[in-house]
């Protein structure tokens, strides 16, 4: 309950540069330092959808790898329910991202040498809960089923559609019940129609789920069904004052499914 | 924690079935199998041939080691001997006239005891025809055997005299191991009892007697007599092995051991190559998939567990298979070598098994590792940065372990400073030699490049400078193999002309001896008639060289004359009046001492 109160991610002033290491160029010294994103100011609370959305190369997935834990910001504090994960080691975020954490990629990312099924059971075989790990298969069939692919669970996934492949990332997010969504253009890389089915599912399984969504998209319409936007631009973020409309209505997911065929 | 070890074990079993049988990982298993069961075939079947040419001249000694002393040798040395389990038989030898009735001859004489022979086997022939021969320990006291000769040379005697004991006459040696080289050998031998020694009275101060003491055991045993007794021996006194007696045979052995094993580096170093190439594109086209494990969470740990159990497997996998094949290589050559080797050969001992099961792992592992090391140090990032930790080349520490490794494995397999130094030495400088032209060429294509238009060449070149230190270390990987190649070459030249040159040309192979003068034109004829050419007959007179032109000859022989026969006493007597003939078929070895003793 003490947990839930608090903010499921707030970022502090946080701001990441890179070093260009150029090893063609022979003189030393001039190293370029590049700040990609720079006072990065937010806070989002537990249950919320929020979107991130911002030009292509904007600075959206750095800043996405910095919430989620997958590197380390240059300056600031990122805190998760409470917790500073910039001083922790690689192995301790590990630990966090495969208790509380799900990801979703714009490129799908599902292991090609594991089937649907196996590829969902993946998180839940590296967990350190134990009725997790038991129930794997048990769970990542019934997912499999909620996306639509029970009949495709020994599928490898260059046997399956862009559409599908997403669909078993989107079950693999889900399968070890995350408290902290992460979707990085989840439907960027798909058709409209496959691309509308996958975003439903998204929404309507993070909302029975109780999930807090961090999305990042370039797509406005698509930010538009989350609850709170921030838009980047040249490296800042800024929260978009506009209110808007709560969740425009879901399509049902079983004629999305029909769609899809 | 024993549940998850499970779960991550079944995960990569997974990835293992999925990605064996397609792809690097059969690669690697199959350069492991090559690895595997070329050291398998290789040292199993030198160490068999090895083995089974040691048993023989085992055999040919009655023992494992022998003490030979021309004065009786301490009980404690039998007493320390059978503390450590050891198998010991005592033999006295001298010579003396034996009689029957009113003829006489003089007879070889060798006691010992009823454990004779500890290698080895004695075939008696019982004197009335109808009996079989049989195979048989020393003799009891109060009996004798006798050789065929001296049995006829005595006229049938079914009793004989040694000195001032009677003996009774029980058989007639068949077959005997430890016969002395019988060039020489008058034929006319008796064996009996060590115990009846007393009896006959022969051994007075002064007499010429050689005593020996005979030990059969475990190799360990045996060294441990061998350095407990070896300081207490006098100058006269000599600890022999069977290795010391067939020196020639086994030195020639272990050169071709060693040569045979370098022959193995050869399939070690082409699959190391193979096997550091494939690891190579395995970590490459792994990379997202442990990113994206790494990304739902997985630690380091567990990449490691996944990834290094698939490794096990294979290693495990194809060691297994590598062993089958190589034994299955090994009996083939055994099977076509057959005809220039004993009989019964020994089983495979356990040294090969080590050895090959060390190569397999070893190759698995030392040259996996550097890429897989680099495969686990992906960072997650990558899966939203797609080309971070790309580039999985080998770092210089990577390929300074792989050398090292390789230089081990060579030390490892010839056990020869040498051979390890020259084959080190040869590889530095053509490791030098290839980074300089290869650098060479990488910048005058650079400068070429400039003023080349053409876009896909460019490309190319770009990419070859991008992958310059992986394509020079798998350059230098061939080039080491050619170069063992041709080591291996010029030294299986260079060790066939050894053993062609330790034997003259036009050496014979058969010896006929012991010819009385009345029977040579028999014997020349008999050739004739048979189509066979014979070398010149040469009579064989017994004496002693003093002195060539002005220079003294040293009145001591030196050791390496010895030949076990000659040392203990045995075969001292020549016999040139009695007719028999003898024709003796023997190894090379044999032949070189025969023509020793003829020329002397
Ligand atoms: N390690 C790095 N080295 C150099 N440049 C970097 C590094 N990380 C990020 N950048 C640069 O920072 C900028 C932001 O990158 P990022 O991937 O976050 O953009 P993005 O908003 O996700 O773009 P897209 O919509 O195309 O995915 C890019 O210009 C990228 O080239
Ligand atoms: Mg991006």
């Amino acid at each position: 309950m003490n947990k839930d109160a608090l903010p499921a991610l707030v970022a502090n002033n946080i701001s990441k540069t890179v070093i260009l290491s150029n090893s063609s160029s022979n003189n030393a010294d001039a190293e370029k330092k590049i700040t990609i994103i720079s006072d990065i100011e937010l806070s989002i609370e537990h249950g919320e959808s929020v979107a991130i959305v911002g030009a292509s190369g904007s600075g959206k997935s750095t800043l996405l790898g910095l919430l989620a834990g997958l590197d380390l910001p240059t300056t600031g504090a990122i805190e998760f329910y409470g917790k500073q994960i910039q001083i922790l080691d690689e192995e301790d975020r590990a630990a966090i991202r495969r208790s509380d954490i799900g990801f979703i990629f714009q490129q799908f990312l599902l292991v090609p040498s594991l089937t649907a099924l196996e590829n969902v059971m993946l998180p839940a075989e590296l967990s350190d809960n134990n009725e997790i790990r038991t129930k794997a298969k048990e769970n990542a069939q019934k997912w499999l089923d909620k996306v639509g692919l029970s009949h495709r669970l020994d599928h490898f996934p260059n046997q399956l559609s862009g559409g599908e492949q997403q669909r078993v990332a989107i079950a693999r997010a889900f399968i070890t019940e995350p408290k902290l969504l992460f979707a990085d253009e989840p439907s960027a890389n798909l058709d409209s129609v496959n691309g509308h089915l996958v975003e439903d599912l998204l929404f309507e399984l993070n909302k029975s789920a109780n999930t807090t969504l961090v999305l990042v998209t370039h797509d406005p319409a698509l930010a538009k069904r989350c609850e709170k936007t921030y838009i980047i631009k040249d490296g800042h973020l800024s929260l978009q004052e506009v209110p808007k409309p709560k969740l425009a209505d879901v399509t049902p997911i079983q004629k999305a499914k029909q769609d899809a065929k | 924690m024993q549940s998850k070890l499970l779960t991550w074990l079944g995960l990569s079993f997974r990835l293992f079935k999925r990605e064996f049988g397609r792809g690097e990982l059969t690669v690697i298993a199959l350069s492991i199998v090559l690895a595997v069961s070329s050291v398998m075939a290789l040292s199993s079947l030198t160490d068999r041939v090895q083995a089974s040419i040691l048993m023989k001249s085992a055999e040919f000694l009655a023992a494992d080691k022998d003490l030979v002393s021309p004065t009786e040798i301490k009980k404690e040395v039998y007493e320390y001997a059978e503390s450590l389990n050891i198998r010991t038989d005592k033999h006295i030898y001298f010579s003396s006239m034996a009689f029957a009735g009113d003829k006489m001859n003089l007879a070889v004489v060798k006691a010992v005891t009823q454990n004779y022979p500890l290698r080895g086997e004695l075939f008696i022939e019982p004197l009335n025809e109808e009996s079989e021969i049989f195979k048989a320990k020393g003799p009891e006291v109060g009996n004798v055997w006798i050789s065929k000769r001296l049995y006829f040379a005595l006229g049938q005697s079914s009793q004989i005299d040694v000195g001032e004991g009677t003996f009774a006459v029980s058989g007639i040696i068949d077959a005997e191991p430890d016969a002395p080289f019988q060039v020489f050998n008058s034929g006319t031998r008796v064996i009996m009892n060590i115990n009846d020694i007393p009896k006959t009275e022969v051994i007075q101060p002064g007499s010429r007697v050689t005593y020996a003491g005979l030990f059969a055991g475990e190799p360990q045993a045996l060294e441990e007599l061998e350095s407990w007794v070896k300081p207490q021996l006098s100058e006269s006194q000599k600890f022999r092995g069977v290795k010391e007696g067939a020196s020639n045979i086994t030195s020639s052995l272990e050169r071709a051991e060693s040569f045979l094993m370098l022959a193995g580096v050869l399939g070690v170093l082409l699959a190391a190559v193979a096997i550091s190439v494939s690891a190579r594109l395995y970590s490459q086209r792994h990379l997202d998939s442990i990113a994206i494990m790494k990304t739902l969470g997985a630690s380091v740990r567990q990449v490691q567990v996944i990834y290094l159990t698939q490794l096990c497997l294979i290693a495990v996998v194809s060691i297994l298979i590598g062993l089958v094949v190589g034994s299955g290589l090994q009996n083939i050559a055994l099977i076509s070598l057959a005809e220039y080797l004993p009989k019964d050969i020994p089983d495979i001992g356990y040294r090969p098994f080590v050895v090959s099961i060390v190569t397999g792992f070893v190759c698995a592992l030392m040259f996996s590792v550097p890429a897989l090391l680099k495969l686990f140090n992906v960072p997650p990032l990558r899966v939203l940065r797609r080309n971070l930790g790309d580039g999985v080349s080998s770092s210089i520490s990577a390929q300074a372990i792989m050398a090292t490794t390789t230089i081990g494995l060579v030390w490892f397999y010839s056990q020869d400073i040498k051979l390890t130094g020259i084959v080190l030495g040869a590889g530095l400088v053509l490791s030098v030699l290839i980074i300089l032209v290869s650098r060479l060429l990488l910048v005058a294509c650079r400068s070429a490049s400039k003023r080349i238009d053409n876009p896909s060449l460019k490309l190319a070149i770009a990419s070859l400078q991008r992958r310059s230190k992986e394509n020079v270390s798998q350059v230098i990987g061939f080039t080491l193999a050619i170069m063992l190649v041709l080591i291996l070459f010029s030294l299986k030249n260079s060790i066939i002309q050894e053993w062609q040159e330790q034997i003259p040309q036009g050496a014979p192979n058969h010896f006929i001896i012991n010819i009385s003068q009345q029977n040579i034109e028999k014997i020349e004829q008999r050739f004739s008639e048979k189509g066979i050419q014979p070398e010149q007959f040469y009579p064989i007179i017994r004496g002693r060289l003093t002195q060539i032109n002005d220079e003294v000859l040293k009145q001591k022989r030196p050791e390496e004359a010895d030949d076990g026969a000659k040392f203990k006493g045995k075969g001292e007597f020549d016999d040139n009046s009695e007719t028999a003939n003898k024709t003796q078929e023997q190894a090379n070895k044999d032949k070189e001492e025969a023509r020793n003793r003829l020329w002397t």
